[in-house]
Order: structure tokens, then C-alpha cells, then sequence
């Protein structure tokens, strides 16, 4: 047996040879290429789906918070539909007469009525009487957002706004999870599965 | 499947190219790995064109005849498509080498058990039961070696496109190859000519 020509093709031996062509009919015939998915596979790389990942944490967070924010303000502009300066004047007469002012719940549960007996007639219309009987004193009422609720067109607003804020988060969050799943994928092989 | 005998030679992967040509080879490879990465369906061509002999023959080192091109195919589209989860373009050739042995395993334990119509059968000619029983006589041995020696006798490669190709070191082929020779001349019954 010859080993240059079993190892690397030199020189010559029969018996080897005599093997080669007896095999030949076994031997790979080039053909057509096999049939490919016509899309080309993504280039994926490790570090690219913890991008991914924190991206996607990150606008989470971000919308999550922008949320929380403009929820907020919306509440904000619900309880200043008595009057804009009335948080204001709330607020000095609890720093002037803090020990004259009872806060104490109204009798339908649902509002939180502030009573300042000393200086409201100088500042307020003359108290009006009510039909149920409330304290003859100065009343303002902080009405909490009882739902049906009027929004104003500024509230509609950026009630507006932030649902669209949150769709196109929510959006966006759906195509980077189905990024991390290869859902593209899972569909191209079905439907090359399918054909 | 073959049963093969005990296996006494194992498989040592190596990344490092035995000479200069061989490394150039493995350059080109990697570009060509590369150039499929940024989206060029030629380069993949290229690549089957270069290892589907490689490919072949291992698969027919296991499979019956009937089934080895479809398992070839079925080999180049599960690589088509997990390319991109190769980190090294440069061992694409023992990372196919990985994928083909597994398809060809998977083979057998997805379908049910066959048995090879036999290729001398009456009617048939000689020379076919001839080449049958020669590559039954390769197929019984070890892994190692059947699959050095398919590769040689069958796809024609030397020892150092073997090497070059599946990431075997290429003192582990030559010994293969010698080995393996001497194991298939006994079960053929072939006797050393003595010089």
C-alpha cells in the first residue's frame, strides 16, 4: 500500500485506486442549490438582545413614569375645578389660623369640608343657607373626582395625549418582545413548512 | 444505522491551521461566512459548493444511500439558517461538521426502523453489489474511521483537505486513513503484497 497516495494523491497504487473507482458511483454529483427561505436569517449577536432588553426595560420605566406624571396633573386639574386659586387660599388660611380651622368630614361621606369661622366674611360672600342643614359658616368644598367627570378641552387634551402615549409604548414594547421570541421567524417557518 | 466497532480514535478539534495554505483556505472561508452575515446570498452558494462533498460524505458514513441527499439538504438549511449564532467564521467547517452528525442522528430517531434494499439484488449488476459491499465493509468500522475513509475513497479529499475541512488534526486524519486502510483490506480479505 502506498501511503504518499493514500495520504495525498502522489504516485500511484491499484489497489487504492481500484477501491476509488469502484466508490465513484457513491461520490457527491454538484447539484442545484437547496431550496433557501427567499428572507435572509437577522444577524444576531449576544450582546444585541440585552440591548434589546434594556431598551425595552428602559422605555418601560419611561412610560410607566410619564404616566404616573401626567395622571397626576390630570388629578391636579380635577381638583382645581372649583377655581384655580382655591388650593392657594387653603393653603394661608391653614398657615394664618391654623388652630381655629376643624376639618372634619361632611355628612355625605364622599367630600371633606373645611370650616374657618373667623375670617370669611371678609373675604367670602355672605354664607347662604342649605337645604341640609350645614354649619352657618364659611364652607369651601374640595370635591374629590367622582367619575362622570366633565373634562375641560385642556384636559381632554392631554387626557388624549397620554393615551396615545401609552399605545404607542405599548406598541413598541410588543415588537421588541416579539424581536426576543423570533416570531418572524416561527412564521417563515411555517410558512415554509406550509409550501 | 452500522454498528461500528469499539471506537479507539476520538475526534481532536483544532482551530489552528496545519500550513499557510490551509490557513488561507480558512480565511477565505471566514470571509465568505462573513459576506453571507452582511447579506450576500452568493457567498452562502460558495460555501455549499466548498463542503457539500465534506457533507456527503459524512452523512453517507451513516444514513442509507436513498436518504443522504435529503439529510445534505436538510444540513444546509439548518445551517442557512443558525449562521448567525456561529461566533467564530473561522471553524465554520467543524461547526458543520457538528450539524451533520446530528441531522444524521436525528434521522434515526425520528423515523422508523428500515432496512437498505440491497444493491445486488437479482437483475442488478456486478459492479454495484461490488461498490455495495465495499461501502457496507467501510460502514461497519468505527466512526473515525468510517468517516476518513468515505472522505478519501469516496469524495476524493487528501488528508490535509480532510483536516482542513472538518478541524481534525491532521496527524489524527493520516492515522485514520492508515488504520482504517488496514482494517477495511482485512474484512475485504485483501492480502499485503509483500515487495
Amino acid at each position: 500500500m502506498n501511503k504518499d497516495y493514500l495520504l495525498e494523491k502522489a504516485g500511484s497504487d491499484t489497489e487504492i485506486e481500484g477501491l476509488e473507482n469502484l466508490l465513484a458511483a457513491y461520490r457527491f454529483e454538484p447539484g442545484r442549490l437547496p431550496m433557501l427561505p427567499t428572507k435572509t436569517p437577522e444577524v444576531r449577536r449576544p450582546w444585541f438582545r440585552w440591548l434589546t432588553f434594556s431598551f425595552a426595560a428602559g422605555a418601560a420605566a419611561v412610560a410607566v413614569f410619564a404616566g404616573l406624571l401626567a395622571y397626576g396633573r390630570i388629578e391636579k386639574l380635577l381638583l382645581n375645578v372649583d377655581g384655580p386659586a382655591i388650593s392657594e387660599n387653603v393653603t394661608s388660611v391653614l398657615a394664618d389660623r391654623s388652630n381655629s380651622i376643624n376639618m372634619a368630614p361632611a355628612a355625605t361621606g364622599s367630600e371633606i369640608v373645611i370650616t374657618d369661622p373667623g375670617s370669611s366674611r371678609k373675604t367670602q360672600p355672605a354664607p347662604q343657607r342649605v337645604a341640609n342643614k350645614r354649619p352657618r359658616a364659611t364652607t369651601r368644598t374640595l370635591a374629590r373626582a367622582t367619575p362622570p367627570v366633565t373634562l375641560t378641552k385642556k384636559e381632554k387634551y392631554a387626557y388624549d395625549q397620554l393615551m396615545v402615549a401609552l399605545y404607542i409604548t405599548g406598541t413598541k414594547l410588543k415588537v421588541v418582545q416579539d424581536t426576543i421570541d423570533r416570531v418572524d421567524d416561527k412564521k417563515d417557518e411555517r410558512a415554509d413548512n406550509e409550501k | 444505522m452500522p454498528q461500528g466497532e469499539a471506537a479507539t480514535e476520538t475526534f481532536v478539534f483544532s482551530t489552528k491551521p496545519a500550513t499557510a495554505r490551509a490557513e488561507a483556505r480558512c480565511e477565505q472561508e471566514a470571509e465568505l461566512v462573513e459576506r453571507f452575515r452582511a447579506g450576500d446570498q452568493e457567498a452562502f452558494a460558495d460555501l455549499y459548493r466548498q463542503f457539500a462533498p465534506m457533507v456527503h460524505g459524512i452523512v453517507l458514513a451513516r444514513v442509507p444511500r436513498d436518504e443522504v441527499q435529503d439529510i445534505v439538504q436538510e444540513v444546509f438549511l439548518a445551517a442557512y439558517r443558525n449562521l448567525h449564532s456561529l461566533r467564530d467564521s473561522r471553524v465554520f467547517g467543524p461547526w458543520l461538521v457538528k450539524i451533520t452528525r446530528n441531522q444524521a442522528a436525528e434521522f434515526y430517531r425520528s423515523s422508523k426502523p428500515t432496512e437498505e434494499l440491497p444493491e445486488h439484488f437479482p437483475g442488478g449488476r456486478r459492479r454495484d453489489s461490488e461498490a455495495a459491499e465495499v461501502l457496507r465493509a467501510i460502514r461497519s468500522l468505527s466512526d473515525s474511521y468510517r468517516e476518513t475513509l468515505i472522505l478519501r475513497l469516496v469524495e476524493g479529499m487528501t488528508a490535509k483537505e480532510i483536516a482542513a475541512r472538518t478541524g481534525m488534526k491532521p496527524e489524527s486524519v493520516r492515522v485514520n486513513l492508515h488504520r482504517g486502510m488496514q482494517m477495511l483490506r482485512e474484512k475485504l480479505g485483501i492480502r499485503e503484497a509483500r515487495r
